[in-house]
């Protein structure tokens, strides 16, 4: 019973660390508190539930086996994400036989830093919330999926099903008609 | 982890049923990488939806996958796997012990197997078999459960945090706790022989035995030790004189002799820290 | 930060030198142990699972050099060791053994337990946990030997001619283990089977009468090795190459 007590005031951090030991109560925790909004975040991702709850699954079973290689450095959740964001992937390209598309060499990989500094850091601003409304739907998946969860147009690519030159086309024009909309 | 701004509560609600637009959704799932209370509210909003029927779903399906939870190993269990562990605690040693034991018991209890003993000399009045042999019990029982002519597992435990000194610190208790209590029980019996009688020779020879241990191998010291206390009873009893060491031993030789030993172990602790005893081939 | 680093290790049984001089490091990664008998493998073992001192040089694991007593502890709750001759007590069972090592090994209560079945687990012998060690066969026991080892996650593992009684299918999930274990922790496996350090590790140390003769990625030996060596595979023409070298010098 006081295990229970300590499980659930510890911080997130300390959580893994438990779950690092193979600390059961730790990881029930770290579950409870987390996967609510990993589900859902993934479900606005893709709309197939199995998909969800595959990568839901795999998430956590990979929190379970490599706590450890939490580097203790920004919020648990990001980290989550992170890991979730994968697993969506992996869980994508096992399900699609769909044989992966090779991008144009001489694309440079969209960078997530410049392109946060565009979308992510006014985030309440009216018009950039705007603009982004007026954007078409096949450019906002595009936006989401490389800026607000950081993933390299490859794996875009592979969540969208949309082939990787497409989604670098896609993403400058998302950033062109967002400048212009600012501007 | 208070921050000025979270999000309203119809928001979370619209997010949670998946009813917000993609720009709105974008803010609220920024902000909750970051903010722990919001994801808990988030948590509380979804009751209900099927994003909280996924949620169930999967817990379900992890602890599966996960090995069988189980619990911890109890005292009891620990005790006895630790009481195995030490070789001198095996059934053959315990039944050697016990056997050794009942035969001294039986010839204190016999009055026409009194030993040295003639009527009127002190050995026929006071003398005991127990008394006389219990220290000696303690002294092989620790010298037969440590050591790498003894333990097949000696080289393993040496590169573990217990092994060396708190390794066979507790495997001389759990001798002690077998040999003790059963030759006090016995000296209860007999009426040959008072606590005193059986605890203070029994401590100040196995702690003897330890701090010459940490200088010569533990098997020669438990054999100088062990011959050195069978020679001071033996003797006078040959000739016919009463041995003060088991007439009367004195707390005053007795004490100081427990914790000199006892000083000597802590101070060449770092003798056994490299379980070897030889571990050489 | 190399795991383990050994700087002018000397160690001998009474006048005979058997270690001279080694200066080695061992990062993370499979690290193969090689060199022919006698050339001192398992007392270099022994010593970097601390159960021998050197007699003279220095030895530092995990960042301690091993001279306090507490420091000595600590290194010892993050290291596993399989001992070359690996002894054991006939009438425990396969999780009884294991849960001594990790009562011995300080893993705390409250997940020893769980730490024990994942050992056994990994090793392969989950069916066979509550079997006691006498009626395992000789693979079975090195196997109990390797799960005692790693119950308590090392940092460091050291294991003296781990593969000795392994068939070939249980040497592949051995090296499978390994490799999975060596991702995140430094390894050093000892062997005479010259194939399975092409197999499994990311990096060769050769040894030869107490001194150090190779250090480096097994590519590296089989690039040193002479096609008119002895030997049937690359590797094992790479190691007699360099060893020969080495006793030319000398």
């Amino acid at each position: 019973m006081r295990d229970r007590h300590d499980v659930t005031s510890a911080d997130d951090a300390v959580l893994l660390r438990g779950v690092v030991r193979g600390d059961r109560a730790a990881f029930d925790e770290l579950y409870r508190r987390h996967a609510t909004w990993i589900t859902l975040r993934l479900r606005r991702r893709a709309r197939d539930e199995d998909l969800v709850a595959e990568a839901l699954q795999d998430t956590f079973l990979t929190v379970w086996r490599s706590a450890g290689s939490y580097a203790g450095r920004g919020e648990v959740a990001g980290w989550l994400w992170t890991i979730a964001g994968s697993r969506l992937i992996d869980a994508v390209r096992r399900r699609s036989r769909r044989v992966e598309s090779v991008g144009e060499p001489e694309e440079g990989v969209l960078t997530a830093p410049s392109a946060e500094d565009e979308v992510m850091a006014p985030l309440y601003d009216a018009r950039l919330a705007s603009a982004l409304k007026g954007l078409a739907p096949e450019l906002r998946e595009v936006l989401q999926a490389t800026v607000l969860d950081g993933l390299t147009s490859k794996e875009a690519a592979v969540l969208l099903g949309i082939p990787e030159g497409t989604v670098k086309t896609r993403a400058r024009r998302a950033r062109g008609s967002l400048r212009e909309a600012m501007s | 982890m208070s921050r000025q701004w979270h999000v309203p509560e119809p928001t979370l609600v619209a997010y949670a049923v998946e009813d917000l637009s993609d720009v709105d959704s974008w803010s609220v799932e920024a902000h909750l990488v970051a903010c722990a209370d919001c994801r808990a509210a988030l948590t509380r909003a979804s009751a209900g939806t099927p994003a909280s029927a996924t949620v169930d779903l999967v817990r379900e399906r992890i602890e599966l996958d996960l090995p069988a939870r189980r619990a911890p190993m109890g005292w009891t269990r620990q005790f006895f796997l630790v009481l195995r562990g030490a070789p001198g605690a095996r059934s053959s040693w315990l039944l050697a012990l016990g056997l050794v034991l009942v035969a001294a018991s039986l010839l204190d209890a016999s009055p026409l197997s009194k030993g040295f003993g003639e009527p009127g000399t002190w050995w026929f009045a006071h003398g005991s078999y127990v008394v006389l042999v219990a220290p000696l019990l303690q002294i092989a029982g620790v010298a037969l459960s440590y050591g790498p002519w003894i333990d097949p597992c000696h080289e393993m435990t040496g590169s573990t945090p217990l092994g060396g000194l708190r390794l066979l610190l507790i495997r001389t208790l759990l001798v002690l706790v077998t040999v003790v209590p059963a030759t006090l029980v016995i000296g209860l019996f007999t009426e040959r022989g008072t606590p005193v009688l059986t605890l203070l020779p029994g401590l100040g020879l196995t702690s003897l035995t330890l701090a010459l241990g940490s200088v010569v191998q533990l098997r020669h010291a438990a054999l100088v030790v062990g011959g050195g206390w069978l020679t001071a009873c033996v003797v006078p009893l040959l000739v016919k004189t009463v041995p003060q060491v088991l007439a009367s031993p004195l707390p005053v030789v007795w004490v100081p002799v427990i914790i000199l030993s006892s000083a000597t172990v802590l101070l060449r602790r770092r003798s056994f820290t490299y379980a070897p005893q030889l571990v050489r081939s | 930060m190399p795991q383990v680093k050994t700087h002018k290790l000397v160690f001998g049984y009474r006048r005979r030198q058997v270690i001279k001089g080694l200066t080695l490091s061992f990062g993370t990664g499979v690290h193969g142990l090689l060199g022919p008998n006698g050339a001192g493998k398992t007392t270099l073992m022994r010593m970097l699972a601390t159960v021998n001192r050197p007699d003279s040089g220095t030895l530092t694991v995990l960042g301690d050099p091993l001279s306090s007593e507490a420091g000595l502890r600590s290194v010892r709750r993050r290291i596993g060791y399989l001992p070359q001759a690996f002894g054991f007590y006939p009438r425990f069972t396969v999780r009884e053994f294991v849960e001594y090592f990790a009562w011995l090994k300080e893993v705390p209560r409250g997940r020893l337990s769980d730490a024990v079945d994942r050992a056994i687990e990994r090793v392969g012998l989950g069916e066979r946990a509550d079997d006691r060690l006498k009626t395992l066969s000789g693979g079975m026991l090195r196997r109990v030997g390797i799960a005692q080892a790693i119950v308590n996650d090392p940092e460091v593992l050291l294991l003296d001619e781990p593969t000795a009684g392994l068939d070939p299918e249980q040497r592949m999930d051995f090296r499978v283990l390994l490799r999975d274990i060596g991702r995140d922790n430094c390894v050093i496996t000892s062997t005479h089977l010259i194939e399975d350090v092409a197999a499994a590790c990311t990096a060769v140390t050769l040894i030869d009468s107490g001194q150090s003769v190779f250090q480096g990625t097994p590519a590296q030996l089989i690039a040193a090795g002479d096609p008119d060596c002895d030997g049937d595979t690359p590797v094992e023409r790479g190691y007699t190459s360099v060893l020969r070298a080495f006793r030319a010098a000398s």
